[in-house]
């Protein structure tokens, strides 16, 4: 009450609020060690192995991986794939995502659980799925003789179709989760504030809802084709030999022909190419991108 | 100091566009709430809502949370459907229509301003929904935004306006394209004091100029003395009473708008034979030759300021108290005082200059005329 007692507690407030940017930054180092071992520390291994040759350093591995010949058509193919299968997450997550955010909370509970519950199974199982689905004597094939559809089974695995399902199987649920906390986060009286003031449910759509969810969607874009563009079992197992990606070059380069200049070289392109990619859509999306966390609370 | 969009007398540069901007009056719409009914689950929201809104009213619906305000509003808006009845708007029925084929502007209690447009984007929303030209757009926004005093600010983003700006852009977005009827939700709520005092007089202003009729839902009496043409109280559902704020304050109906409405004193009175009220916790009976009331049990409201130390004509009846504190408010002082039965009550005065502030446990005699007890039912009491 005296101003005696009020000053001082307002001085340690003061040196309180002083302190904290530092005190804060503690709370990073956790973290921030796991990344400078597991990370920096390895990936500055991984550059260097990539520029060492038999004599000295050498650009030799890079004009190997990036001239022409297969490995750049496969580094391209892979960027391709990923970006192709990180799209089709994001236009399938969508509408699951919007479906969710709209729907009353416990029936929302139960979704998100039926969502999640194949990220609890490894990326091999079901990978193995999907052989079983889309093998010769695989279920769709069986279905479709049985229906008088076909007389021969249809070759749908070992093809880029059967690694494109693949992988938006696997990845689909992350899209669908980056989207959805997103659109958490829009102010639903928007949307009836776009209706009284004149708009149709779809202009209000348009017009609010998908601008202020856009970012989102970027977002899950970005991490589905991160994710993506590392994929390794998926493609090796329902893609064959012939739609290998660049993960699978890599592996074979380390594992089989150890050659791993060469296996390192590829690896950082792969990284360049998805810091690249990942920096164009995000400059490109700036203004999207910078809205989410603005959806609309006030 | 808030500068007020509407000070047309004083003389300056704008006030003459302003002035001629308004000109094209809008006239307000008809609306009537035919029985309309709303429940939730076993919840009944609205039971039985029946009323008629003249053209360019101010009417306000006041009640606390749960007593069926927000419902009644929503269902004029669209945004729910009622369980039976009808709603019309100037004799059409709108109960079928979607909200965006009634044409009513709506000023959202939390602004929902749309985040990701400019404040000029916003105000043109509900032009560009009704496909106005883009030549036209222009130039209606600019006078709304030049109206609600926003014009330098119309590149902003929402989030970069204080609450009571942002409020502006809200009401301006609401009234852009002249709509017959403008919905208030609680539009004032989350501002602090003075802002809201400053623009409860510049909403009135603008709605005098526009014409149109105002539904306004709030659980603040004071507001809704403040701006309303009529107010109707609603209570779990129900309409309590309907009446402009004179009657409201002076003639409340029941004991929950006696004490909802104003400050007021509520004792229990007895009515022994008609003409005879006895008020037992003030320790009076006194005649009443224009009463009607039955006998029975009722409540007397008396406001805290007709109850006074100086005796004026008429004032007929005298009650003993002894003060118990003196709450000094500037231009009047207010008592809380018990009486010989053991009753506290609250009287005001106005503060004259030499007036001498009675003590604590200090007795003072307290006047007032028989006129200025209002005899309420309890509602609650006799329906249940």
């Amino acid at each position: 009450m005296s101003d005696g007692v009020s000053m001082p507690r307002d001085g340690m407030a003061a040196a309180r609020r002083r302190r904290a940017p530092i005190s804060s930054l503690w709370l990073l180092a956790p973290a921030a060690l796991l990344f400078l071992l597991a990370f920096l520390v390895p990936v500055g291994e991984v550059a260097l192995w990539s520029l060492q040759g038999d004599a000295g350093l050498t650009a030799e591995h890079y004009r190997e991986a990036l001239g022409a010949g297969p490995y750049r058509t496969i580094l391209f193919g892979t960027v391709q794939l990923a970006a192709g299968v990180a799209f089709a997450c994001v236009l399938a997550g969508y509408p699951a995502a919007y479906c969710l955010a709209s729907c009353p909370p416990r029936r929302r509970t139960m979704l998100l659980l039926l969502i999640l519950t194949p990220l609890w199974v490894s990326v091999l199982v079901r990978t193995f799925g999907w052989i079983v689905v889309l093998g010769r004597e695989g279920l769709v094939n069986s279905m479709l003789i049985g229906a008088g559809l076909i007389d021969a089974p249809l070759q749908m695995l070992y093809s880029r179709g059967a690694v494109y399902i693949a992988m938006v199987q696997v990845l689909l649920p992350v899209a669908i989760l980056v989207m959805f906390s997103s659109m958490t986060t829009i102010n639903r009286s928007l949307l009836l504030a776009s209706r009284i003031l004149g708009a149709t449910p779809w202009r209000g759509f348009l017009h609010v809802f998908l601008p202020l969810s856009a970012g989102g969607a970027v977002n899950a874009w970005m991490l589905t084709f991160v994710l993506a563009l590392g994929f390794f079992i998926t493609p090796a197992l329902v893609g064959g030999p012939k739609e290998n990606m660049i993960a699978n070059i890599i592996a074979t380069q380390i594992t089989v022909t150890l050659d791993w200049g060469l296996g390192s070289a590829l690896g950082m392109v792969l990284l360049v190419a998805g810091f690249l990619m990942v920096g164009a859509v995000a400059l490109l999306f700036r203004r999207v991108t910078r809205l989410s966390g603005h959806g609309g609370t006030r | 100091m808030v500068p007020t969009m509407m000070d047309v007398n004083k003389p300056s540069s704008g006030t003459l566009t302003r002035e001629a901007n308004l000109k094209t009056r809008s006239t307000g719409a008809t609306i009537e709430f035919q029985s309309v009914r709303k429940a939730y689950g076993s919840v009944k929201a609205l039971h039985d809502f029946s009323l008629t809104i003249h053209p360019g009213e101010f009417l306000t619906i006041l009640g606390s949370s749960g007593s069926g305000k927000t419902t009644a509003l929503n269902a004029l808006a669209g945004f729910s459907t009622a369980d039976s009845g009808d709603i019309r708007i100037d004799g059409r029925s709108v109960i079928d229509e979607p909200p965006e084929r009634r044409n009513l502007g709506m000023v959202f209690q939390n602004y929902s301003l749309f985040p990701h447009m400019s404040v000029f984007d916003n105000v043109a929303f509900p032009l560009r929904m009704r496909r106005v030209p883009r030549r036209d757009i222009r130039e209606r926004v600019e006078r709304v935004l030049e109206i609600v005093r926003l014009g330098p600010l119309s590149d902003r983003m929402p989030r970069d306006l204080s609450g009571g700006q942002q409020q502006r852009v809200a009401f301006a977005r609401a009234i852009v394209f002249e709509p017959p009827v403008l919905l208030m939700d609680e539009p004032l709520g989350a501002l602090d004091l003075k802002l809201r005092e400053a623009l409860q007089f510049e909403i009135k202003e603008i709605q005098h100029q526009l014409g149109c009729t105002v539904v306004y839902v709030t659980h603040d009496q004071r507001e809704a003395l403040a701006m309303s043409s009529r107010i109707v109280v609603l209570r779990d559902g129900r309409i309590e009473q309907v009446g402009t704020p004179s009657e409201m304050y002076d003639a409340p109906q029941s004991r929950f708008v006696a004490d909802f409405i104003g400050q007021t004193n509520l004792l229990a009175a007895d009515v022994a034979q008609p003409g005879s009220v006895a008020i037992p916790e003030l320790g009076i009976t006194y005649r009443e030759n224009v009463f009607t009331a039955r006998s029975g049990s009722w409540y007397a409201s008396i406001r805290p300021e007709k109850l006074q130390r100086r005796p004026a004509e008429g004032s007929d009846i005298a009650v003993t108290v002894t003060v118990q504190e003196a709450v000094f408010l500037g231009d009047v002082i207010e008592y809380s005082a018990r009486t010989g039965h053991g009753a506290l009550i609250h009287f005001r005065e106005q503060r004259r200059d030499r007036d001498r502030v009675p003590e604590r446990g200090e007795t003072a005699t307290l006047v007032l005329r028989p006129s200025d007890v209002v005899l309420v039912p309890d509602l609650a009491r006799t329906s249940r």
